[in-house]
């Protein structure tokens, strides 16, 4: 190896660790903040080492966040939000990358505006529409409105996909006489795999972290992430206990990345690269 | 099987005509080939025979039946794309069984059809592998499988072989040309190479900027082109042309401009030959001037470029500030560039066009 490729290996991965390190030391930070003994004695601050390490935080954390419960409604939403979100996103994407519709463009382009425009701006005429449907309080509310939000990155995303496959797999298979449920079923779905897979993940981890929605509408069937709120008070907050459990709350997110990751970034990089 | 007709056909995509009245009839179990260089429109014909793309005016047939209108699962067609299109999720066996499935064919019949197919091709140790596991001309050959299993009406091709290795690509064409004579199912097959066209088809179609500009067989397209076009695309090396002022003197013509003359006979000429008249040689007519006995010459140029062939050379000479031709020579000829060169042409070898219109004026 000649001293400019050394020079560049050198860089790159100086780079490279450098940001790692700015990922991984907040993570770093709020597990260590964790371990602090809770109380008004002991805040946790920066990066510093606890005195002790106090691991039944993790224990109170979990009674006083209710988590138990929170949990079963966090895996509840998801359970049917994930399904449905990607569902609906493979059928609409694959509509619009494959099918030409009159207002297809328009339809689209609709769809891009619920990426673009901001939960926040629309919360308040939403909260009137939940109430009005009579699902304050529900599991339902927050299904509906995350399946309604994340379907628009998902036709987003799968339109992507499907258009990166070749046109001739679509001819030959019309030619096969498959119509387009088939062709899209056993075709257009298997080909764009890591695509899908990448996007289950990712909607599985927006609906695990989403925190606004649940906190405008729910109150006793919280999620997880909202539950976390329970450890603000009005004037103080207990660092340690908040840190302990946003541990326990990012543990289910990581787990599944950690089984899906190789296909993860199969479907991120799909399409970087021509294959 | 069945024949195929394409009658006036013309396609518009917007304000461009890809294809303008095309007209062809394929008779059943012949082998047509439509070449022609990009644009030409020959992809276009195939893909409206297919039921890819809708016709804009005219009628194909397929049999007797008008399949304008038809969807392209219901017109009892097989197409091999140019990159294969496999299913790419899906083995050998299931590549082959698909179209069979869709049309809820016997799971015993499919079997029969797909090892048969697969014996034909030689791929039946392939049937569990999927497509990431196989070589170009093995996707190729299952390419090819997943045609003949649905035993059609007629084969389309669209430049199966342009993804191949050029000598692998010598080798599937005469496997491709066996099969379709064992099996005797009418094909269309799109190239733009005219080597390919020269040596698979029972007729070629050559086709320029939407138009069909000739259709014939191999012998006639080669010693018979109808135009300046086809002259110059079939043959390789390609045909080289200039411009001559023909001056009669009692019974022969001389045909001269510049530094070249050329004496010839005009019986092989198609009426009478115009005051201005377009001559083109194929290079294998063209030979270094030694004797004479059966040339027409000599014309006298530079050598400008030398190519070894192997067994022979080809050789370019200029003549004169515009005119340039390709000369055919014996491999052991110390022929350098910058050298004086002497060539003629065969007797009867002599291409003549009207340069206004381009069409054939006859051969001398």
């Amino acid at each position: 190896m000649n001293t400019s490729s050394r020079t560049t290996v050198v860089v790159n991965y100086a780079l490279l660790t450098i940001c790692a390190l700015v990922a991984i030391y907040p993570l770093v930070g709020v597990f260590l903040a964790s371990l602090y003994p809770t109380g008004p004695g002991s805040q946790p601050s920066g990066f510093s080492l606890p005195p002790t390490f106090a691991w039944h935080n993790y224990v109170t954390a979990w009674e006083q966040g209710k988590f138990a419960s929170s949990f079963q409604t966090s895996f509840f939403v998801a359970a049917l939000m994930v399904p449905a979100s990607v569902v609906l996103s493979v059928v609409a994407g694959y509509a619009f990358a494959t099918m030409r519709f009159r207002g297809s463009q328009i339809i689209f382009w609709l769809f891009i505006l619920g990426l673009i425009i901001p939960t926040e701006a629309t919360i308040v005429p939403l909260y009137y529409d939940v109430k009005a449907m009579g699902l304050l309080d529900t599991s339902w509310a927050l299904i509906i409105l995350e399946t309604s939000g994340e379907v628009a990155f998902g036709i987003f995303w799968m339109r992507a996909a499907f258009i990166a496959a070749p046109k001739s797999l679509l001819e030959a298979a019309r030619i096969d006489g498959a119509n387009s449920w088939q062709t899209l079923w056993r075709v257009m779905v298997p080909f764009a795999r890591p695509a899908i897979l990448t996007l289950t993940v990712l909607c599985f981890a927006d609906s695990w972290n989403e925190f606004f929605l649940a906190l405008v509408f729910t109150i006793n069937k919280t999620t997880a992430p909202a539950g976390l709120a329970s450890f603000s008070g009005r004037y103080t907050q207990d660092i340690a206990l908040v840190s302990a459990g946003a541990v326990i709350v990012a543990i289910p997110i990581l787990i599944v990345f950690i089984f899906f990751q190789r296909e993860f970034l199969r479907g991120m990089l799909t399409g970087a690269v021509k294959g | 099987m069945a024949d195929v007709t394409y009658r006036s056909v013309r396609k518009e995509f917007g304000e461009v005509v890809a294809l303008a009245d095309f007209s062809l009839q394929i008779p059943d179990g012949e082998f047509v080939v439509l070449v022609g260089p990009s644009g030409s429109g020959k992809t276009t014909a195939l893909r409206l025979l297919a039921g890819l793309e809708a016709i804009s005016q005219g009628e194909i047939r397929v049999g007797e039946r008008l399949v304008n209108r038809v969807a392209p699962q219901d017109r009892d067609i097989a197409m091999v794309f140019q990159d294969y299109a496999l299913y790419p999720q899906m083995t050998v066996y299931d590549n082959l069984a698909f179209g069979l499935k869709m049309r809820k064919i016997p799971k015993a019949e499919i079997k029969q059809r797909v090892e048969r197919a697969a014996d034909l091709l030689d791929i039946g140790e392939l049937l569990e592998r999927k497509p990431r596991a196989l070589s170009g001309g093995q996707r190729q050959r299952v390419a090819l499988g997943r045609a003949l299993v649905r035993e059609p009406a007629a084969f389309l091709m669209d430049e199966p072989l342009s993804n191949l290795d050029a000598k692998l690509r010598v080798q599937t064409r005469s496997e491709i040309k066996q099969l379709q004579r064992q099996v005797g199912t009418t094909t269309v097959y799109v190239t733009h190479d005219q080597v390919e066209a020269m040596t698979m088809g029972d007729r070629v179609a050559v086709m320029n900027e939407g138009l069909l500009e000739q259709v014939g067989d191999t012998r006639t397209v080669y010693e018979h082109p109808a135009n300046v076009f086809v002259a110059g695309f079939i043959g390789s090396p390609g045909m080289t042309f200039t411009t001559l002022d023909a001056t009669r003197n009692g019974g022969p013509v001389t045909l001269s401009r510049g530094q070249m003359s050329l004496v010839v006979d005009p019986v092989g000429a198609t009426g009478v030959i115009p005051s201005e008249v377009m001559i083109g040689i194929r290079p294998e007519h063209a030979h270094v001037w030694r004797d004479g006995s059966g040339l027409m010459g000599p014309v006298e140029g530079t050598v400008t470029f030398v190519e070894m062939l192997g067994r022979e050379a080809l050789l370019g000479v200029s003549v004169g500030d515009d005119q340039r031709f390709t000369v055919f020579a014996d491999a052991d000829a110390r022929t350098t560039i910058g050298d004086r060169l002497s060539f003629g042409v065969e007797r009867g070898r002599l291409y003549l066009f009207d340069p206004e219109t381009q069409n054939a004026l006859g051969v001398v």
